[in-house]
């Protein structure tokens, strides 16, 4: 199955790539072959675009319609289908097939026109993966595209070995068709000849334009039709199949989409082959709503739904765009566009943290009778918690020396460590815990609470942001929690935070939780945009870009910068070769060979000073592949890469 | 104004501050914050004015409940935990409870007792028992690895009393190699007695000075030669936790130092020994002599705390069958410790009193009644069950119950004196539930837990009629289970259940008729089995199986099936009489109808399964995805309309990308989601982008938070989508 959806892209890419050129070559190369048909033919197919569009008025005002009408050649469609499968095919039995060909009478040429038509949409339609409207831009493409391909036919009537290798581009057509590459001989012929008998008798032999506008008259198209479809009832079932094994493919791979547009016209083909009247008071055919897809997936699938939708195999179907052409926010700047612009919701949110703040005594009664409070929900809760405690202090026995410790869990030095004997000062301002490890300062604690009467309250923001997850920590501030002097109220703010507990943690903490979406800015807890430029991989402590590099670089001697400009270059080298725009690393060695051969440095001494500097200053990154060889890289994109180095090089 | 706040709160210092102890009035650099505190101490200080000590509770009714009624509550309270409390102490009050400040800590405690007593049997046996093998003694704890760590804690406070020997608790997370475990082992044995913090170790007399890696167990052996040390403990706390490899080796080194350092094992397990027994390496099993101790199941334990604290007649405050059901399930179904039991029930508690002004009348002194506002009359009219009474009153229809339902509708004063007999006779209540309830367990039609079957009953009373089940069981009794049944009745009668707290009952006439029938039944009883005896004849009622025969007969032609009885002796015909009489008795007898529907249940019922649901069982995917996708139910703002279709610029940021990151698929082009941002929130005008993109920054960073995205290096400018809510 994944082999064949591999062919399948395989296939949809090398038309991509080749067949517009090509096909275009043709076009010129058919003018000259063209003499040699009969000229009615000529004509006809130098006049195809316009007579297509003639015949299906249809056709330009609505692009999906177009398959009804070429529907009719549907039975066809098989035969002409297998042919460019077999122009592939060594030469033997290529001339094999073409005699086959020729087995067939002519009125199976004939209608290929139309056929070759619909392959050559492909080629067009392949490019455009994105929305509906480009969809339609495309099929006025087609429209003009069949000029191309639809002189095919004629030329393989002369048996000239270069139409054939014309023939190529639409080789991708049965894949994708079908499904089943390989269809057995048997059945191949079976298909091939029977529908053409029918339709000889039905259209005789005439290859004029004329006739074949004739051929489009509703009356013979309806005849036409009906015979089909008493002929074509064992074809349907094929057909069926067939579909049913395309469809398989086509939902793995959005890139098929528009392929799809395709097959539908084969499934729309064999529905309208069993319709009577192919006009338009027919019925829509019964494959058509399959066909409109749109690019989202339905929204109301339930949540694992969406998840298996979403991580179906194959590539990301996602644009190339960058945001290399905005320029990205400063520290300064948001926060000079913060001051300015308040929220337009802050008048509810305040309103909201006060609804909270109204269960403040049941919160505290709560925490009297020795559970813990949990408070999550949407939004930072921390001026809420401030507020809590607040409260709490103004109620707060002083007699006994009740404490209220607030312990931020989302600041990036959190430690255990330092918690601990934050709480132990607090218990004792004159006795220091000896730092140890976070069970031992938890025991020292205990014991030191033992000595005293007092109730200390442990105000915890973020009790499940990072760096209070790691292990240890939460069975520590639990074993706390546990202890009836002590109570805690924390906060939470991801959706998954009950995982960081198992029910040996959890029912010391004893919580009881509370929903408390405040909607408030993580203004404090999250540096927002050094956030956002690590999400997007912009690291955002480094020196900035460029003027930083050269900054660097202007205080250094000139072997460094000789050295830097070297590593740029062969970074930049390295990822030419490798075409991507990741980072790309460059080996230690090299480096320092290249480093040695142009007299920058004489000894890896040397040159390991030199890194370091740049080490130092956060310019260079070192790292080792899967062989453990040692790679240089720079820490920088290509286009900043690429201006570094005009820099250093002038 | 609030953006100004925030901005400022933005550069305090404190905020970046690990951790520091909260004081406003320390108020050096701050100048905004006085005023916010003066807000909530003057708000607190109003409270505490009105409640006089700073009570917690609030005031109900509107706020026009007097503050003695609210203290009155408080105390209720207090009294109604603090007896449930020590009764769920003092029925486990065999053993010294050691920390009694938790009390479910304290029924775990004297529960483990007996298996720490075979513990520290076996460990003595095993001294002479085993000589070359590692003893170890395989403690099944169940499920719940909350009760582990006091078992353990337990086991070591026990075993190090006894006998002059070491204790090390290991627990998965802490011992992931070898060597960690040999440190940890060293060091936890080593340090009970020096409290050096040595990176490496110092062992000892200091005689030969020598100086050892921390792993070593040499190490081990020269600290505890000259201490005369007779076990080293070793109890894997969660042994299903440990890496199999890792505890074979440790078993085969065991074995092989033991000879020089005396290890005893101890596992916690909590499937079965078999399974451990797996995972080991056939050579390390055959090292093991081992014991297999089981401890007390927490289904076990919950059953007594459920009849003492739950069910019991003299119980502050019963709770209704809805709260009931979903606590057993959720103890059934989540394996959560006995302790998450009786929080959940002191949190019912805390609920009750807190919120319920009719609390107030829990207490029987009647001092509850002094005083009584009228608001409390208003609110007792209001409930369920006084409708229901007076709906009953007036069906009955007798002039006195018309009189009487028009009196307690008009006449404040009546009310009272009916809520007060209400409240006096509430016990009675109970206790005449609880006997029906006893009554119909000690036919043993129900062999469930007591629990369930007081929840049932709790729904739907307890009945006894022709037709049900008890009576059946009753008639296919023999003669002897007869007498123990009346035996039973008589006894729960006249002595009650201690546990359950039901007294004798005395009271009320029907009580001794009842109790006459049964005694004379007795008598009879005695006498027929006696003469049964003599006769060495077995009694059969009519209603015992072998007692019918089939006859087959054939008429005509035509068989025809006739049940007849077969004939019953005089005796026999004297057992039916007792088992028809028996049953009359108790279908006469047991019909009481469940205690929520008696008036004024809503002052000692508390069947609210909301609050304790939400508390407990948090649902925060739920409440995110809901705050995101519908700010408004929070927010209940004037620009965000609920009900629109598509997203709306004027939603906070967080939800307005959220709902366009519900339409990405697994991975997302930032620059296209800034796109799109941006068209959604603003026209072209460049400083409204700017704008835009400080949203769009916060936004982004705040999902980033809440781990809905993470980087991505697949492509440039892409992050990976983590989260389908």
């Amino acid at each position: 199955m994944s082999e064949l959806m591999r062919e399948v892209i395989s296939d949809v890419r090398a038309l991509k790539l080749a067949p517009q050129k090509k096909s275009r070559g043709a076009t010129v190369r058919h003018i000259q072959f063209s003499p040699a048909r009969p000229s009615a033919t000529a004509s006809s197919s130098l006049f195809s675009t316009s007579n297509l569009v003639q015949r299906n008025p249809t056709n330009s005002n609505d692009p999906f319609r177009g398959p009804e009408l070429q529907s009719v050649n549907m039975p066809r469609k098989r035969a002409e289908l297998d042919v460019p499968e077999q122009l592939e095919q060594p030469r033997s039995i290529r001339k094999r097939s073409h005699q086959e060909l020729e087995a067939i009478p002519e009125s199976d040429l004939e209608t290929t026109p139309t056929k070759r038509q619909r392959s050559g949409r492909y080629s067009p339609l392949t490019d455009d993966t994105e929305s509906d409207s480009q969809a339609q831009s495309s099929f006025s493409d087609v429209i003009k595209e069949p000029i191309i391909t639809v002189t095919e036919s004629p030329v393989k009537e002369d048996d000239t070995p270069k139409p054939k290798r014309r023939g190529r581009p639409p080789k991708a057509k049965p894949a994708v068709n079908g499904g089943d590459t390989p269809t057995p001989k048997a059945t191949r012929t079976a298909n091939f000849t029977t529908p053409t008998k029918k339709l000889n008798g039905v259209n005789g032999s005439g290859l004029t334009p004329m006739r074949k506008a004739a051929d489009q008259s509703a009356k013979r198209k309806s005849a036409r039709a009906f015979i089909q479809h008493v002929v074509g009832d064992e074809l349907t079932d094929e057909e069926d199949n067939g579909d049913f094994a395309r469809h398989i493919i086509d939902s793995s791979d959005e890139e098929e989409e528009d392929i799809e547009g395709d097959g539908v016209t084969t499934a729309d083909t064999s529905a309208v082959d069993e319709a009577t009247t192919p006009s338009k008071k027919t019925p829509r055919p019964r494959g058509r709503p399959r066909k409109v897809r749109s690019p989202t997936p339905p929204r109301d699938m339930p949540p694992h739904e969406q998840y298996f939708a979403h991580n179906k195999p194959g590539r990301p179907k996602t644009s190339h765009n960058t945001l290399g052409s905005l320029a990205l926010l400063t520290h300064e700047e948001y926060f000079t566009i913060l001051k300015e612009n308040p929220d337009r919701h802050a008048t509810d949110i305040e309103y909201l943290e006060s609804l909270h703040a109204e269960s403040f005594p049941q919160w505290t009664f709560e925490i009297s009778q020795g559970f813990g409070v949990c408070l999550y929900g949407f939004g930072s809760k921390r001026k809420l918690l401030h507020k809590l405690a607040a409260h709490l202090y103004s109620r707060r026995n002083t007699d006994r020396g009740d404490k209220i410790v607030i312990v931020n869990g989302y600041a990036h030095t959190t430690t255990m460590r330092e918690i601990l004997s934050n709480v132990g000062s607090a218990i004792d301002p004159t006795q220091r815990i000896p730092l140890a490890q976070p069970p031992t300062m938890v025991q020292s604690i205990i014991s030191q609470l033992a000595t005293t009467d007092m109730t200390l309250t442990l105000v915890v923001n973020s009790i499940d942001a990072a760096p209070l997850r790691k292990p240890g920590y939460h069975t520590a501030l639990a074993q706390l929690a546990a202890h009836p002097q002590i109570q805690i109220v924390c906060s939470t703010d991801t959706p998954d935070f009950s995982l960081l507990w198992d029910i040996g943690v959890r029912s010391a903490f004893n919580f009881v939780f509370h929903d408390c979406t405040t909607f408030a800015p993580y203004a404090v807890e999250l540096d927002v945009v050094d956030e956002v430029h690590e999400l997007l991989g912009r690291n955002a402590h480094r020196v900035n870009g460029r003027e930083g590099v050269a900054f660097v670089l202007r205080s250094l001697p000139e072997n460094a910068k000789n050295l830097f400009r070297l590593l740029v270059a062969e970074v930049l080298l390295a990822m030419e070769e490798e075409g991507g725009d990741e980072t790309t690393g460059v080996e230690y060695r090299m480096v320092y060979n290249k480093a040695v051969e142009e007299f920058i440095c004489s000894s890896e001494m040397a040159f390991r000073t030199l890194l370091k500097e740049f080490h130092d200053h956060q310019i260079i990154t070192s790292m080792k592949d899967a062989l453990g060889t040692e790679l240089l890289s720079l820490p920088f994109r290509r286009d900043e890469l690429e201006a570094i180095f005009e820099d250093l090089a002038s | 104004m609030a953006r100004e706040e925030v901005s400022q709160d933005v550069y305090k210092q404190e905020d970046h501050q690990v951790a520091y102890i909260f004081d406003p009035d320390d108020n050096g650099p701050r100048h905004e914050r006085p005023s916010k505190r003066r807000r909530v101490s003057k708000q607190a200080a109003a409270a505490a004015e009105s409640i006089e000590n700073a009570s917690v509770f609030t005031l109900l009714l509107n706020g026009a409940e007097k503050p003695g009624f609210v203290q009155l509550r408080e105390t209720a309270f207090h009294e109604s935990w603090a007896k449930i409390d020590d009764r769920i102490k003092v029925c486990n009050l065999a053993l010294p409870i050691r920390n009694s400040t938790h009390l479910s800590k304290g029924i775990l405690r004297s529960s483990n007792q007996a298996t720490l007593d075979q513990v520290s049997a076996f460990v003595t046996d095993s001294k002479t028992a085993c000589t070359d093998q590692v003893p170890s003694a395989f403690v099944i704890t169940g499920p719940n690895i909350a009760s582990q760590d006091l078992l353990f804690e337990q086991m070591s406070e026990t075993l190090q009393r006894s006998t002059p020997s070491r204790f090390v608790r290991l627990r998965s997370s802490e011992a992931s190699t070898l060597k960690a475990t040999l440190k940890k082992i060293i060091r936890d044995v080593t340090a009970k007695v020096s409290d050096d913090e040595d990176d490496d170790l110092e062992v000892g007399d200091g005689r030969d000075g020598r100086r050892y890696l921390d792993y070593d167990l040499e190490a081990l052996h020269a600290f505890i030669k000259p201490q005369n040390c007779e076990h080293i403990f070793v109890a894997f706390q969660d042994s299903e936790g440990f890496d199999s490899s890792l505890l074979s080796e440790l078993v085969v080194l065991f074995h092989s130092w033991r000879p020089r350092i005396p290890f005893t094992l101890l596992f916690g397990i909590a499937t079965s020994v078999e399974l451990l027994q797996a995972r080991l390496l056939k050579s390390a099993c055959q090292l093991i002599y081992g014991a297999q101790f089981d401890v007390i199941q927490t289904s076990a334990i919950l059953e007594t705390v459920f009849k003492t604290a739950v069910a019991a007649a003299d119980a502050p405050v019963h709770l209704g069958p809805s709260l009931l059901r979903s606590m057993l399930d959720r103890q059934h179904d989540q394996v959560s410790g006995i302790q998450t039991f009786v929080m959940s029930l002191k949190y019912a508690y805390m609920c009750h009193f807190y919120a319920n002004p009719l609390s107030a009348f829990v207490s029987t002194d009647s001092q509850s009644f002094d005083g009584l506002q009228s608001e409390h009359v208003e609110a007792t009219r209001n409930t369920a069950s006084f409708r229901y009474y007076v709906e009953q009153a007036v069906e009955k229809g007798t002039p006195e119950d018309i009189s009487l339902a028009r009196s307690l509708l008009e006449d404040d004063e009546s009310l009272v004196t009916a809520m007060q007999q209400s409240v006096e006779s509430r016990q009675e209540g109970t206790s005449e539930f609880l006997r029906a309830l006893l009554i119909v367990r000690a036919t043993s039609v129900q062999d469930d837990e007591f629990s369930r079957a007081y929840v049932d009953a709790m729904e739907d009373g307890v009945t006894i009629s022709e037709q049900s089940s008890v009576v059946d069981s009753i008639r296919r009794m023999d003669i002897t289970e007869i007498n123990t049944l009346v035996r039973r009745v008589i006894s729960i009668l006249e002595e009650g259940d201690v546990d359950l707290g039901v007294g004798p009952a005395i009271t009320g006439p029907e009580h001794a008729e009842v109790r006459d029938g049964l005694e004379k039944l007795l008598g009879e009883i005695e006498e027929l089995s006696a003469t049964a005896k003599d006769q060495e004849i077995t009694l059969r009622s009519k209603y015992s199986g072998q007692g019918r025969v089939m006859r087959t007969t054939v008429i005509a032609q035509r068989v025809q099936l006739s049940q007849d009885s077969a004939t019953l002796t005089v005796e026999d015909k004297q057992f039916t009489d007792i088992v028809d009489k028996m049953t009359e008795l108790l279908i006469s007898y047991v019909h009481v109808s469940s205690p929520m529907s008696a008036f004024l249940s809503e002052s000692w019922l508390y069947d609210s399964r909301t609050p304790s649901r939400d508390v407990f069982v948090p649902r925060p995917r739920v409440v995110l995805e809901r705050s995101l996708t519908r700010p408004y139910d929070y927010l209940s703002c004037a620009c965000c309309k609920p009900g629109e279709e598509g997203v709306q610029a004027t939603l906070p940021e967080t939800a307005l990308l959220y709902q366009l990151y519900l339409e990405t698929s697994s991975l997302i082009n930032v620059a296209d989601l800034w796109s799109a941002f941006v068209t959604r929130v603003v026209g072209d005008e460049e400083a409204d982008e700017r704008k835009a993109l400080v949203m769009f920054y916060r936004a982004l960073a705040e999902l980033r938070a809440l781990g809905f995205v993470k980087a991505s290096k697949k492509k440039t400018d892409h992050i990976a989508k983590l989260k389908w809510l």
